[in-house]
């Protein structure tokens, strides 16, 4: 009988000694009113596990989530992109078919925009009643009413697996990337219509575009891996014609997937290893390892000139860092963030 | 699930030989922790894959990527399921590619029973011993002629229908069995992401499977010779992630599957047994995803894996006291891909063990072993082991044993030859593992085994994919990691077998010691997707042709991120499972019923996050057995 005995005390044992799940930290108070810089972790595919991280200008803090910790719940899967407009705050979360709404002060959420058959991308705010948001699988456009957050239009066809928008000149630029299917072209939007009414082809796989300080368009086309280098187009917004390429040697840089450009006349391009600089001007690199150090999100504060980095951790499923140079680059600053973080939009 | 007891025998040709131990001495006296899984304990199950039936087991944990027909990959203490190395009747079943094998659709149809070697044995398996070895051992012909039909049905549309027959012609015993299953399984699951909470139906997970298999053995004399061969093909679809409340679920998979074996076992003399063994392995494998657009084209990606062994053994017993082991293998692998770049792998191994005994009051048995492995593509091995047994005559209910060793994983022809980013430079990862253990078995009050082992695998140069130049994930032998633990087990028949307790518990660290580089986030932290602890605990009876059996498994806590957020873990979870049968001896033969209750309390639970597990689900079968 005592080896009977044994047997049960074994699972009195078994089923005492449980080991219980870890409790999660507390998350830090919400920041609430501060200038600073949204830092959007992309997470990995198919995790869920995008978070959205503020960065204070008035206390170089960190806030790792705030999306969570406002909301008690996650931000969802691959959240790719982020806006600002009047108080309010658009994150852009392609594997979750939806766009989150957030107050941009309390960071409480304002309502979900679900796009259910879609793989929203980027988004553009043309006005109190039209964004437009790019659909990167279904090569599309769709139209919604940033007030009342409904569906004004499903689908504007563009060209192949459209990522980077922008809206300047009264007109809505499309980035058609070709990541899946090659593609070289940009499509152009009258966002009163919401009709595509003209296409430029640009280089292989324009995949970034920015407004420069003379007020032309640059579009960053990545190229093709090892076979085509990148460059950056020049679009002059009247006339929707290229003024002119910068090739960017495939050798010294590899092919350039992001790009950030300022309003004082240069722009960074974060290769494998460094951020080089070029001149928006003349078009011309002018420094080739302006920081040395790589980058998967990258934006430059067009006041205090300062040079945000987001940062990967080596592994890629771990939370990255936020680097902070001034515009001599020189580190100011390095905080944790999410993982990936890809996006980085300023926020006053 | 008590070994039979043949050591008083050397050589047996027809009973139960453990294929995993290369040598035919009782299981408890072994340096290692082997394992068999009867077709009583089989039965005793819920479940008709290898992957259902072995997942309670201590220091084995089965990821499960859904419902029956989903994918279902083995893990050994705490080393990822590529560390496993998976044997059908000994001869190597998981390719050169992947080092991962699907137990979630190996039939149990025309399974006799598995054995399972935890620890590990490069000095006797060679290549990926490393957690352990399972090796299938599958169903033989017989003498006397026995038919064996069985249905199943039960939730998400599956339906099963299995046939084997065994029987004697012209002197040869034939065994022949068949397996057809299919499922919808679009299961319900809970989905929340904190604005929705629904249920939601799991899509594109339907399956179907068919297993055929052939068997003649021929004993001539001291000579037994058995041809085998075994055709397998899957039709599945292979659901994304849920990461959202849309699904779209269009990628499938196909694999067929076919091996063949010839083995000859050869008793030249009561000490001296002979074997000589060719397996092959076919295996081909499509995958389709319409969503995923490459260059223009849907994903459609096809891996062909051939190969191919010859084995020569002899086992030769100088005394009672002394057994020797002497072999070598060849090795043949290939692919063919368009993921993949067409490779050819030869390999060549002599290996080398023997068993010493010595009688004093104290019974030590000492088992030296190595082997040495030859690549034309990876370079070489050698993998030394000592292992130890040892116990007092007075008391032979208690053993207490040790092993302690080098083995090696081989560097999959994925790591090495992956179209983009594949590293040819790359060598086999060179593992340091010890362990010790204590093994009690009495029949005094009834059948009673309790065993405790403690563990520990320490890697140096595992193989990791990084991001080098422009973002292209290339494999490296950069990383560490070691795996310690504790695996008790306790199995207990008890009051003529009335009552059957069974219990199972593993407690593992799995550390990642490297810092890869600068400010490592992952260095001390513990690996993702594994949990620390996992347990279970089976209470059954049986009484008159009636039995029940309730397995209750725990599986702790997950981190999903590599610094081990606790943000972001998958929770613990627990589920019971319950079977009932019933056996009718009738005129004809003997009827069985069997109804199974899976996740009886309805447990929300996920082994890979994004991939939910179905709620409470039945199933119901029906066997005759004509003899």
């Amino acid at each position: 009988m005592t080896k009977l005995f044994y047997v049960l005390f074994a699972a009195a044992v078994l089923i005492g000694c449980k080991s219980d799940d870890p409790t999660p930290v507390a998350a830090d108070p919400t920041p609430v009113a501060l200038k600073g810089v949204f830092i959007v972790n992309e997470g990995n595919l198919n995790s869920s596990n995008s978070t959205l991280s503020f960065y204070s200008f008035d206390s170089s803090k960190p806030y790792a989530d705030v999306f969570s910790s406002a909301n008690s719940r996650a931000l969802g899967d691959n959240a790719n992109d982020l806006a600002n407009d009047n108080g309010k705050t658009y994150i852009v979360v392609n594997n979750s078919h939806k766009i989150e709404v957030i107050s941009s002060e309390t960071y409480k959420s304002l309502g979900t925009i679900f796009l259910p058959s879609k793989s929203p991308y980027k988004i553009a705010i043309y006005n109190d009643s039209k964004a437009f948001v790019t659909n990167f699988k279904q090569r599309s456009v769709s139209v919604i009413n940033p007030t009342t957050f409904a569906v004004v239009k499903d689908s504007i066809p563009v060209g192949n697996d459209p990522t980077g928008i922008l809206l300047t000149n009264n007109k809505i630029y499309v980035c058609n990337s070709g990541g899946l299917t090659p593609d070289s072209t940009v499509s152009v939007i009258d966002p009163v219509t919401n009709t595509v009414v003209t296409t430029i082809v640009v280089g292989l796989g324009p995949n970034e575009i920015a407004l420069d300080s003379e007020g032309d368009i640059l579009v960053l086309c990545t190229g093709s891996y090892n076979k085509v280098p990148s460059s950056v187009y020049s679009i002059r917004t009247d006339r929707d014609s290229v003024t002119n390429i910068m090739t960017i040697p495939m050798n010294t840089y590899g092919n350039i997937y992001k790009f950030a450009v300022s309003t004082k006349g240069y722009g960074l391009l974060p290769s494998y290893a460094t951020i080089a600089k070029f001149d928006t001007k003349t078009n011309t690199i002018t420094a080739s390892a302006f920081i040395n150090k790589s980058a998967y999100g990258i934006a430059i504060d067009n006041i205090t000139e300062n040079i945000y980095l987001g940062v990967p951790a080596s592994d890629y499923v771990s939370n990255g860092n936020l680097f902070v140079y001034d515009k001599n680059a020189v580190k100011k600053d390095s905080v944790a963030v999410g993982i990936n973080p890809g996006t980085i939009v300023f926020k006053r | 699930m008590h070994p039979t007891d043949d050591s008083s025998r050397i050589f047996p040709l027809n009973d139960v030989v453990v294929t995993g131990s290369r040598f035919q001495t009782e299981l408890q006296k072994m340096p290692i922790s082997i394992l068999l899984i009867d077709s009583a304990a089989l039965r005793s199950s819920n479940g008709n894959s290898v992957a259902a039936v072995i997942k309670q087991e201590a220091g084995v944990f089965v990821r499960s990527y859904g419902g029956h027909g989903a994918l279902h990959s083995v893990s050994l203490r705490g080393m990822a399921s590529d560390y496993t190395l998976v044997l059908v009747d000994g001869k190597r079943f998981t390719t050169y590619q992947i080092g991962t094998v699907d137990l979630g659709i190996f039939s149990l149809t025309d399974v006799e029973r598995i054995e399972l070697i935890r620890g590990s044995n490069s000095a006797l398996f060679g290549a990926d011993a490393v957690g352990g070895v399972i090796n299938i051992v599958t169903k033989k012909g017989t003498k006397r002629p026995s038919l064996d039909l069985s249905h199943t049905f039960g939730s998400f549309g599956q339906q099963s229908i299995g046939v084997t027959a065994g029987g004697e012609a012209f002197g040869i015993m034939l065994h022949v069995g068949g397996n057809v299953e299919s499922g919808k399984n679009n299961f319900p699951f809970r989905y929340s992401d904190g604005l929705i909470d629904t249920i939601l139906n799991r899509t594109g997970s339907d399956y179907s499977l068919t297993s055929f298999s052939f068997s003649a053995t021929d004993i001539e004399g001291d000579k037994s010779s058995t041809f085998s061969f075994r055709l397998s093909n899957a039709e599945r679809g292979q659901p994304n992630p849920v990461t959202n409340q849309y699904q779209d679920n269009l990628a499938r998979m196909r694999d067929n599957d076919i091996i063949g074996q010839w083995n000859v076992d050869w008793k030249q003399s009561e000490q001296l047994l002979v074997n000589t063994a060719a397996s092959v392995r076919y295996n081909h494998e499509h995958y389709t995803d319409p969503n995923i657009i490459m260059e223009g084209k849907p994903l459609s990606s096809y891996y062909l894996n051939r190969m191919a062994h010859l084995s020569a053994n002899m086992r030769y017993a100088s005394s009672e006291m002394h057994q020797w082991f002497i072999g070598n293998e060849m090795g043949y692998g290939n692919i063919q891909s368009n993921e993949v770049k067409s490779a050819v792998r030869n390999q060549f191994s002599v290996f080398f063990s023997s068993q010493h005994q010595i009688s004093a009051p104290i019974e030590f048995l000492f088992f030296p072993s190595v082997r040495y492995d030859s690549y034309n593509d990876v370079g070489e091995a050698l993998c030394p082991q000592l292992g130890m047994n040892f116990g007092l005559k007075s008391l032979p209910e208690i053993r207490l044993r040790a092993s302690y060793g080098k083995s090696y994983r081989v560097p999959t022809f994925n790591d090495l030859y992956w179209n983009v980013g594949g590293n040819g430079n790359i060598r086999p990862e060179r593992l340091l593992s010890a362990d010790a253990g204590i093994i009690v078995s009495t029949d005094i009050t009834g059948k009673i085994e309790l065993e405790a082992n403690y563990f520990s695998i320490i890697t140096k140069d595992k193989i990791i994919w990084t991001p080098g130049q422009s973002n292209i994930w290339t494999p490296h032998n950069v990383s560490a990691v070691s795996s310690n633990g504790f695996e008790m087990r306790g199995d207990a028949y008890l009051f003529d077998e009335i009552l059957h307790i069974r219990y199972n518990h593993t407690i593992v660290d799995v550390i990642k010691t490297s810092a890869d580089i600068a400010n490592e986030y992952s260095q001390g932290k513990r690996l993702r997707y594994t949990p620390r602890e996992t347990a279970s605990f089976l209470l059954g009876t049986a009484f008159s042709g009636v039995s029940v059996n309730s397995i209750y498994s725990f599986t702790g806590f997950r981190y999903l991120q590599s610094d081990n957020n606790p943000r972001f873990i998958l929770p613990s979870f627990e589920t019971v499972d319950i079977n009932l049968s019933y056996s009718l001896v009738t005129g004809i033969g003997v009827i069985s019923f069997k109804g199974e209750i899976n996740n009886l309390m309805n447990e929300e639970y996920a082994f890979i996050s994004g991939y939910p597990m179905p709620q409470r689900n039945f199933s119901f079968s029906t066997q005759l057995h004509i003899q």
